[in-house]
This record gives C-alpha cells, sequence and structure tokens, in this order.
C-alpha cells in the first residue's frame, strides 16, 4: 500500500540456533529457540540482525511450541545467508518483529497460493495453522526444491509444481513451465483471493494477470529475494 | 524484504484488503491526500517557530493517527483485515477540539476573514489546511460510491473536519507567536 510498509515493529529478541538441516545444496532450514514472549502470526516475518547487516525472514512454526524455523536460500555472493549457513549451532542470533501484513484472510472466495522457490515459507506457516482447501502454485526450476511438499499437498485442493529446469519437463505430475505461463493460460477464471510471494517480477507479472483475467478477485503478495 | 513490486506500474494498486483499483480511484485519491497532508505536516514542523515548540508532541500525534487513517482508507469495509484498521475512535477528534481550545484562548477575537500567509509555519499550516479539505471531499467520495452509509469512517469524516480547523488556528498561532500580523481580506 506505502512505501513503508515493510518497516518491523516489535520489540528486540535473542535467539540461539538449535538446528540447521540442508534441504538442497544452496537451501536449508534454520531452527532456532522460540523467545517465551515471542508470538506472530502466520505469514509475518522478522527482521534478522547479524554482522552489522540486517535481512527480513518468513517465519515457520517449529515443530516444538518452543522454536521458530526459517527457511533460507543461501545467496553465493551474499554476506548475511552464507553467514548463517556456516556458523556453528549455538549461535546468538538478535532478531526485531514479528512484522508483516501477509497473513490468510478468510473469505468465500478461493485461496490461491502462488509460490517461487524459498517464497512458499509464509505458506508453510499459513498451512501448520490447519488452512486446508487452498490452490497452491509452486515455482522452482527442479523437482527437488519442491520443499514442504510433503506437508503442502495433502492439505492443499490441488497442488501444482511449475518447473522451469529443462529436466524437470518429464516429471509426469508437474506442469513444465513458469507459475505466471500456468496461471495466464491454464487457470480458470473466476474471482479468487491470491497470494503472492516470491521475486520481484513474479509478482509484479501476477498482478498483471490478476488485472486483465481475474479482474475481481484480491491479491496479496510479499517480495523475497 | 523489497518495498517495491512493481505491480503499480500499469496504473493500477492494490488496497491494504487486496482489491485492485485505478489509481485515480477516489479512494486511492483520499489516502494521497492523507499522505500528502502527513508530508505537509513535516514541512510545518521543520519550519516551526521556536516559540511553538509545545506544538511538537501535538503534532506528531496528528502524524501518527494520519497513518492510521491511512490504513483505514486503504482497506475496503467487507474485509476482515478491516479489524485491524479500524477507524479512529472519536477521542481523537476531542484531542483535536482540546488543543483548538488551548491556541484560541490565546488568540484575538476574529472578526473578519483573513489571508492565508505570515510566518512559514503559517503558510505551510494553510497549504495542510486546504490538502486536509481535499481528503475529506475524497473521503466522502469515497464512501458515496462504495454506497456505505459512513458509519464505517465516521471517525474518520470527524477527525478530517476536526484537524482543517486545527491547522487554521494553527496558523494563527504561529503568526501570533512570531508576531507576524495576519492580513484581513478586503472585499472590494
Amino acid at each position: 500500500m506505502t512505501s513503508q510498509a515493510s518497516c518491523t515493529s516489535g520489540n528486540r529478541h535473542t535467539s540461539r540456533i538449535l538446528h540447521r538441516q540442508w534441504l538442497t545444496k544452496d537451501t536449508f532450514t534454520l531452527t532456532l529457540e522460540r523467545p517465551p514472549d515471542f508470538h506472530f502470526q502466520a505469514g509475518q516475518r522478522i527482521h534478522l540482525l547479524t554482522g552489522g547487516k540486517t535481512r527480513d525472514y518468513s517465519l515457520i512454526p517449529g515443530d516444538r511450541q518452543d522454536q521458530l524455523t526459517l527457511l533460507i536460500r543461501s545467496v553465493a555472493d551474499g554476506v548475511v545467508s552464507p553467514h548463517l549457513s556456516r556458523c556453528p549451532l549455538g549461535t546468538a542470533l538478535d532478531f526485531t518483529g514479528p512484522s508483516g501484513h501477509f497473513i490468510y484472510r478468510p473469505s468465500s472466495r478461493s485461496a490461491i497460493w502462488i509460490a517461487t522457490g524459498a517464497g512458499i515459507a509464509p505458506f508453510v506457516a499459513m498451512c501448520r495453522t490447519g488452512i486446508q482447501g487452498f490452490v497452491l502454485l509452486h515455482g522452482v526450476r527442479h523437482d527437488d526444491e519442491l520443499y514442504f511438499r510433503d506437508n503442502m499437498a495433502p492439505a492443499a485442493l490441488r497442488y501444482v509444481p511449475c518447473l522451469t529446469g529443462v529436466s524437470s519437463s518429464l516429471s509426469p505430475y508437474a506442469f513444465p513451465g513458469r507459475v505466471t505461463d500456468y496461471l495466464r493460460h491454464h487457470f480458470p477464471e473466476g474471482a479468487y483471493d491470491f497470494y503472492a510471494a516470491g521475486r520481484r517480477e513474479m509478482i509484479a507479472e501476477v498482478m498483471d494477470i490478476v488485472d486483465h483475467r481475474f479482474p475481481s478477485s484480491r491479491i496479496y503478495s510479499e517480495i523475497f529475494f | 524484504m523489497k518495498i517495491y513490486t512493481g505491480g503499480g506500474d500499469r496504473g493500477r494498486t492494490s488496497l491494504f484488503s487486496g482489491e485492485r483499483l485505478f489509481k485515480d480511484d477516489a479512494r486511492v485519491e483520499a489516502y494521497g491526500d492523507v499522505d500528502e497532508l502527513n508530508s505537509l505536516l513535516g514541512a510545518v514542523l521543520a519550519v516551526l517557530p521556536d516559540d511553538c515548540r509545545d506544538k511538537i508532541g501535538e503534532l506528531h500525534q496528528i502524524q501518527s493517527d494520519l497513518f492510521r487513517v491511512g490504513a483505514c482508507l486503504a482497506t475496503s469495509g467487507e474485509d476482515p483485515s478491516f479489524k485491524t484498521t479500524r477507524d479512529l475512535p472519536l477521542e481523537n477528534a476531542r484531542f483535536l477540539e482540546q488543543a483548538i481550545d488551548r491556541m484560541d484562548e490565546q488568540l484575538p477575537r476574529l472578526s473578519q476573514f483573513i489571508l492565508p500567509g505570515g510566518h512559514p509555519a503559517a503558510c505551510w499550516s494553510h497549504v495542510a489546511r486546504c490538502v486536509c479539505r481535499r481528503a475529506e471531499r475524497h473521503t466522502v467520495r469515497t464512501i458515496r460510491q462504495a454506497s456505505d452509509d459512513g458509519k464505517m469512517y465516521s471517525g474518520t469524516l470527524t477527525y478530517l473536519n476536526r484537524l482543517s480547523d486545527y491547522l487554521f488556528v494553527l496558523a494563527r498561532y504561529c503568526n501570533q507567536a512570531t508576531r507576524t500580523p495576519d492580513t484581513p481580506w478586503e472585499s472590494a
């Protein structure tokens, strides 16, 4: 809505890294202690402060109540994500938050969740709160990047992996192309609640498609690097 | 998270409640006016004379209120998220009324129209007053176009109406504090 929509709020917390799990060669989950006074809504994020740098990460409730999970793609020439990928377990991290308005809003319209890459994180958080019956389009290059597929697919009314990698086009259950291609050419017209999380270019394209193919719909978005 | 999406590059924007609207929609005009008004209060603050420093806290409170007004206007009433972007309570308008009364007690009674002008803080306050009136008009238009009975924005409408009065009195207050005479309107 405004240029200040991404502002951070909330108290400052300190947490320790409990666990790291690599999902692919460049993407991992980081499990943190959950401070006892820290509460958030599924889809919100924290503002992580480390080494003089700050980054926002969407929150996923941990398997246990006293844990938080972050889904992180390590950027080769980045600063924060490589540090988070290497620092020892037990490292203390400071963060503020939660912040953000990318939360699920129940309505009579069908919810269409669109994610690319690690943009799946806020949807995983929503799904873990018990939301079901959504349509999920998850765009990645190869099917090993379909993070949390085993959690998401059973809860979804329809789960559509959209694979852009050349070799992935052979996967029989997946759409061979981008999420926006699927939305533009294969999704039935109607009025929906679209939720889009991922790269800026994808979100801008989804908004353009919604404007023209789904004019009575609503759209909520969250940009990921 | 980056703050720009590019989703508005073709003339539309998204409301807080998810709808896509053209940027010349009355609702977008209304919260755009509120944004402009808030920025103008920043200009008032930047040139506020030393003798009016007691107004800093009030103006910051008003700027904060206007953020809430903007969020309220950027949310359609039927959306459940409206619960978290509620209309301003009437207490906020009462705050303005009390501030107006405190300033007014120190000002000479006005017996004729005055020309907008004087000290820079007064000038910016008058400009802000005009933008406040425009914000009010666009808010009314939004309500009428949405076939809303106005209850959803009753606090906002009261607040904007009272805020333009506050800004008029603030302009006079700044002029008096700096011994800048108001210029009466001379009818032809």
